[in-house]
């Protein structure tokens, strides 16, 4: 059977995922010895947790902007990628939550078929539109507030205090850690547990050349141009 | 010499208690610009290893440019024969 390559991810993209991913991670384990001091000392003091704290956060936020310059001016794909259609929010959630609560562990394939112009399927557009649009804005907000109050002392207090703002930082932050549970694991969704996280890493999707999406049919099913690298590489046939 | 031996109990005791204090202050070194360095040289691998792929397409391409003609004039003849 002969397989296809289709590059689906580009470098902007997985230097942004897997910089988030690796500030995330940080930010939570030295957030919660921030949050916890009596509880847990994983560094080596409480100072040592909250500098490296505020530059994971500051690395988080960097990449953040480098997601969405890549998306909102570079290939100009921000709302296409993340806002559902009218099908997605209709047809597409119930169909796609039906394969993760049923249809996989009978083996059924996945309705969703991943390409370049539609990477995400209804679920991940409805979740990630959330995370990205409100959840790690406001985070990192919060935090950035939190880092520095005297300059925006007012904002703070507008807000509700210091205690308030804490809060609301620590909410969101639970949120988002509660999501990368969810993300890891239907990640491992695949044929094989590294089939979705490999791309992430390479960029290409390896498939079988027969297989046939449900909802995408003819020449939509090929990468577009513009989602391809710009050196001349294009969908590759393997024997 | 009671009096001499109460001085010398008390001080004994001080110092002992001095001494606990020094290598608590030793043990709690500050480590905070090890673990930023650190953090940020993952993050600096996790930029190289992914660039890497393109600059080898981009020095294969430098390469075939530059040396790529040459390859071609010497397997040009042997074609003829």
């Amino acid at each position: 059977m002969s397989k296809i390559k289709i590059y689906l991810q580009p470098t902007p993209i997985r230097i942004w995922h897997w910089l988030n991913a690796f500030g995330i991670i940080t930010l939570c384990i030295t957030g919660v010895q921030i949050r916890f001091p009596d509880h847990l000392h994983l560094f080596a003091s409480y100072k040592s947790a909250i500098l490296l704290h505020n530059v994971a956060g500051l690395v988080v936020a960097f990449s953040f902007s480098l997601w969405f310059i890549y998306y909102a001016v570079v290939s100009r794909t921000l709302l296409k990628t993340y806002m559902p259609s009218r099908d997605d929010l209709e047809h597409g959630l119930a169909r796609q939550a039906k394969f993760y609560l049923l249809t996989y562990f009978l083996g059924w394939k996945n309705p969703h078929h991943a390409t370049p112009d539609n990477k995400f399927n209804p679920m991940q557009k409805s979740a990630y539109l959330a995370i990205m649009f409100i959840l790690v804005p406001l985070v990192s907000l919060s935090g950035l507030l939190l880092t520095n109050v005297s300059p925006m002392r007012d904002l703070v207090l507008m807000i509700g205090g210091l205690k308030i703002l804490v809060a609301i930082h620590f909410l969101l932050a639970c949120c988002l850690c509660a999501f990368l549970f969810t993300h890891v694991y239907l990640a491992t969704l695949g044929k094989t547990p590294l089939e979705h996280i490999k791309p992430m890493w390479t960029g290409w999707e390896e498939e079988d050349s027969t297989e046939q999406p449900h909802h995408v049919t003819g020449s939509s099913r090929l990468p577009s141009v513009a989602a391809m690298p710009r050196t001349g590489m294009t969908t590759r046939r393997r024997p | 010499m009671k009096s001499k031996l109460t001085i010398l109990m008390v001080l004994t005791t001080q110092l002992g208690l001095a001494s606990n204090l020094m290598a608590a202050t030793g043990v709690r070194e500050d480590t905070s610009m090890v673990l930023v360095y650190l953090f940020l040289g993952m993050c600096a691998m996790i930029v190289i290893m992914q660039l890497m792929p393109a600059m080898f397409l981009l020095f294969g391409m430098l390469k075939s440019l530059f040396f790529g003609h040459k390859g071609q004039v010497k397997a040009n003849p042997a074609a003829k024969h």
